[in-house]
């Protein structure tokens, strides 16, 4: 899959492009793996050009959190599309992540 | 234009992106609803992922039938394997509302099956799994 990468001061916005589903999520990971290594990580992921996501993705997303919480860092979802959010709701994520509505506001909660 | 398809798979993570891939193209000619569309890709990413992954205790290659059936106002998918026997109507549902420290992911894949698809049936006959997934299409 294709995730493009982007810096805005210290802070770090990935988009992937696709479905975040069980034939992508291992690339996803090890690109979630090489950053959340790094202390204080600010980062933002813009699922404006993800199409769906399956728990393979779900899984991924669970793990960054936990990985940055552990690292002092922060973690901010933006850009869902509905069927992203009935995703997350029924999966119980929605509560445990941050998320905004688009990527200035998600930058924005990270200054 | 036909409204069935049937698509023969092997037991390989690659071969849920082909199924995907012809399943799209029945979706697009029958215009399928996105939505419609969307929720039964997650449920069969979950499905398929989970005979692929933990349904053979062997390494030997088996072949999992897919049959989408459109019906008036509903698509019906329909799969068969081989793996051990596996009801996901029997699995209990996961505590979803857990704070991040606890959160696992854990029985998501099928709690989400049955939350996005509007009927479950499963069968255990000859050996066989036989799941139905059915998604309402409201236009």
């Amino acid at each position: 899959m294709e995730i493009k990468e982007h810096k805005e001061g210290n802070i770090i916005i990935l988009e992937p492009n696709g479905r975040l589903d069980t034939n992508t999520s291992d690339e996803f990971e090890a690109k979630l793996v090489g950053l959340t290594d790094e202390e204080e990580l600010r980062l933002v992921i813009d699922l404006i050009h993800v199409d769906y996501i399956s728990s393979a993705g779900l899984r991924v997303l669970l793990m960054a959190a936990k990985k940055l919480k552990i690292m002092n860092g922060s973690i901010v979802l933006c850009s869902m599309s509905n069927h992203i959010k009935e995703v997350f709701d029924i999966a119980g994520f929605t509560p445990i992540f941050s998320i905004e509505h688009s990527r200035d506001k998600a930058i924005e909660s990270l200054r | 234009m036909k409204n069935e398809l049937s698509v023969q798979l092997n037991n390989n993570k690659k071969e849920i992106r082909r199924l995907k891939k012809e399943f799209n193209k029945f979706g697009e000619l029958h215009r399928l609803p996105k939505n419609v569309l969307t929720n039964m890709h997650v449920a069969l990413d979950e499905v398929l992922t989970n005979v692929v992954n933990y349904g053979y205790t062997d390494k030997k290659e088996h072949q999992i039938d897919v049959h989408f059936r459109l019906k008036s106002n509903m698509i019906e998918v329909e799969v068969i394997d081989d793996a051990r026997p596996f009801n996901i109507l029997d699995v209990d549902e996961p505590v979803t509302q857990k704070p991040l420290e606890e959160k696992s992911i854990g029985g998501l894949g099928i709690h989400l099956i049955k939350n996005l698809m509007d009927e479950v049936e499963y069968h255990r006959r000859d050996g066989l799994n036989q799941l139905f997934l059915r998604a309402k299409i409201l236009h």
